[in-house]
């Protein structure tokens, strides 16, 4: 089957539309800012609506025009801070308002599937992040 | 011929697509991708048996097209349809 690439707007709006109605919804993710958990273009993720969002959680937001599948690094109330696994230095600033739906399942290709964790040891390697994820892009090689 | 259940038919910008789907889930990450005319043969056999005759008829009857061209591309289509997965029989 051919690869059809939808723009962001129209694609995620839709699936925001059916988030909202209660259901999952199920997409391939693009890019390599959720590295090592969410490979671009390979994995898929389960999208649902929850009724809270905690630190920790992997949420797909709609800041302004733009999309972004980031981890909830930090929440104030509701307020809340995001940045990529796969990202170095950066985060985005969001409120609750903007959370579209939360990523309760990662889908290997393979057909394995499961629960995200919350992240915290690759919290906790933040410092050589840098170093991990040089490794990770050279020697792991997608299914 | 027909439609495997579970696939449904929603306008997506300008053309159209089909998707996996349950009461509980929609999977956006294998989709169909169908022109209007596609869409409009896909709304007229889903449900129900079918042959590729039954697709040329539809064609013919609806734009200004010969046979021969009709038939072969609705060959064509049904090739796709298949190699989605979204066809039995």
């Amino acid at each position: 089957m051919d690869k059809i690439s939808l723009p962001n707007e129209i694609l995620l709006g839709e699936v925001a539309a059916v988030l909202r109605d209660g259901r999952e919804a199920v997409i391939i993710p693009t890019g390599c800012s959720m590295l090592p958990f969410i490979r671009g273009g390979v994995d898929r993720v389960v999208l649902h609506r929850e009724p809270d969002v905690a630190v920790g959680d992997i949420v797909l937001v709609r800041i302004g025009e733009h999309y972004i599948l980031h981890r909830v690094f930090a929440r104030e109330g509701e307020a809340l801070t995001l940045m990529g696994d796969g990202n170095l230095a950066g985060t985005e600033r969001c409120t609750l308002a903007d959370v579209i739906g939360t990523v309760t399942e990662i889908i290997r290709p393979s057909g394995r599937h499961y629960k995200p964790g919350r992240g915290r040891l690759w919290r906790f390697l933040k410092p050589v992040r840098r170093y991990l994820l040089g490794v990770y892009r050279r020697v792991v090689v997608s299914e | 011929m027909k439609l495997l259940d579970g696939f449904i038919l929603r306008p997506l910008g300008n053309d159209y697509i089909v998707m996996g789907e349950t009461p509980e889930r929609i999977d956006f990450s294998r989709v169909v991708s169908l022109n209007a005319t596609a869409a409009y043969l896909w709304e007229q056999v889903q449900g129900r048996e079918f042959t590729l005759e039954d697709l040329t008829e539809m064609l013919t009857a609806r734009y200004d097209v010969d046979a021969q061209t009709a038939r072969a591309d609705a060959e064509k289509m049904l090739v796709s349809w298949r190699e989605a997965g979204v066809l039995e029989g």
